[in-house]
């Protein structure tokens, strides 16, 4: 495992001062590679906390060009590289906040053909993306892989965040067994709101990576911003779910 | 008797509010007060809780005052219970 540096214990000096993390927990986010499937509303700010906080390797996958009505939640991004690659964007803003970083940028979304290497590179996902099929093909390499998987998702002024430990907790489809009919590709969106279920999503992260604190594992965290409530609600595993069932016949629950 | 049906997700957006307060005949199997509280709500708010069946959608979370239930079974409401629909959201 890597040491810290001088210089990165002088970046890093306030946060490590937070109760049980301390410079072994900075020393595991530095050696930790992290996939982020997307960098868009919510996988952009993933990104920028987690380059913030010292992840050691990012793998970001994101494909398209940037157009005018991403600008209002995609915060890598900037006004006058309209038309061009996000993932291009995405890299140099995260390289300009912390260049002991190191990005893997791939310019397309997460597929069929490229989860399973992905995966393997990582070793946390955070999973920030608009479609449930990517979500699914992250979630069941997660699984095959025994990786743990940060599930953030957001819709109008809501947002859900959940910790997905392959065999301790339910995984995605555990939750959602489908693809909920009527979920559309566009919808209602504020930046703040992405950010939020983003951020949370990053401490789940640190949380699972340093042993800090009590992780959302089996429950989600869900919150409205439009009335500032927020539910912890229990989750469950389908004992015949066809993604991780499998699992706990090896290591029941 | 009462219950609350409670939303989050698309249904929230749907229903244009957080919740509602039902007035139900005793012994009204949870299925049932979904069916009643979706009624004024269109089909889009339909097709998220309900498949073609009827039967609720595995894509969608519901809890009895805050514990998960088994939506093969729905059960029986007791007065003053919580009834939390959450449909899956994913966003980005």
């Amino acid at each position: 495992m890597q040491a810290l540096t001088d210089e990165e214990r002088a970046v890093y000096e306030w946060q490590m001062w937070t109760r049980d993390f301390g410079e072994a927990g900075q020393q595991a986010l530095k050696n930790t590679t992290a996939l982020v499937s997307r960098v868009g509303g919510l996988g952009g700010p993933v990104c920028l906390e987690l380059a913030a906080a010292g992840i050691g390797r990012l793998i970001i996958a994101h494909g398209g060009n940037l157009k005018p009505s991403d600008l209002n939640r995609q915060i890598l991004m900037s006004h006058e590289h309209l038309g061009t690659p996000r993932i291009e964007q995405a890299k140099a803003r995260l390289l300009a906040l912390n260049p002991r970083l190191e990005v893997s940028a791939v310019a397309s979304n997460i597929s069929k053909e490229n989860v399973d290497r992905l995966v393997g590179e990582a070793g946390i996902v955070f999973d920030c993306a608009p479609l449930f099929e990517e979500r699914f093909l992250l979630n069941r390499a997660c699984v095959t892989q025994r990786k743990p998987m940060i599930d953030c998702a957001m819709f109008s002024m809501e947002g859900q965040v959940t910790t997905i430990v392959p065999g301790e907790t339910p995984c995605l489809q555990c939750i959602y067994p489908e693809i909920p009919p009527g979920w559309k590709r566009e919808f209602p969106v504020f930046g703040a709101v992405s950010c939020a279920a983003a951020c949370y999503g990053v401490m789940e992260g640190i949380k699972h990576l340093s042993g800090m604190g009590a992780s959302l594992k089996g429950q989600m965290l869900y919150f409205d911003m439009r009335n500032m409530t927020s539910y912890r609600l229990p989750l469950q595993r389908r004992p015949d779910c066809p993604i991780c069932s499998q699992l706990w016949k090896v290591s029941p629950p | 008797m009462q219950v609350t049906m409670r939303y989050f997700g698309q249904l929230r957006h749907l229903a244009g509010r957080d919740e509602d307060t039902i007035h139900l005949e005793t012994g009204v199997t949870a299925l049932s007060a979904i069916r009643a509280a979706m009624a004024p709500y269109g089909e889009a708010a339909a097709l998220i809780v309900m498949d073609a069946s009827g039967a609720l959608r595995p894509s969608l979370m519901v809890l009895i005052n805050d514990a998960p239930i088994d939506k093969e079974t729905p059960p029986t409401l007791q007065s003053g219970d919580i009834i939390t629909l959450l449909c899956a959201i994913s966003g980005g």
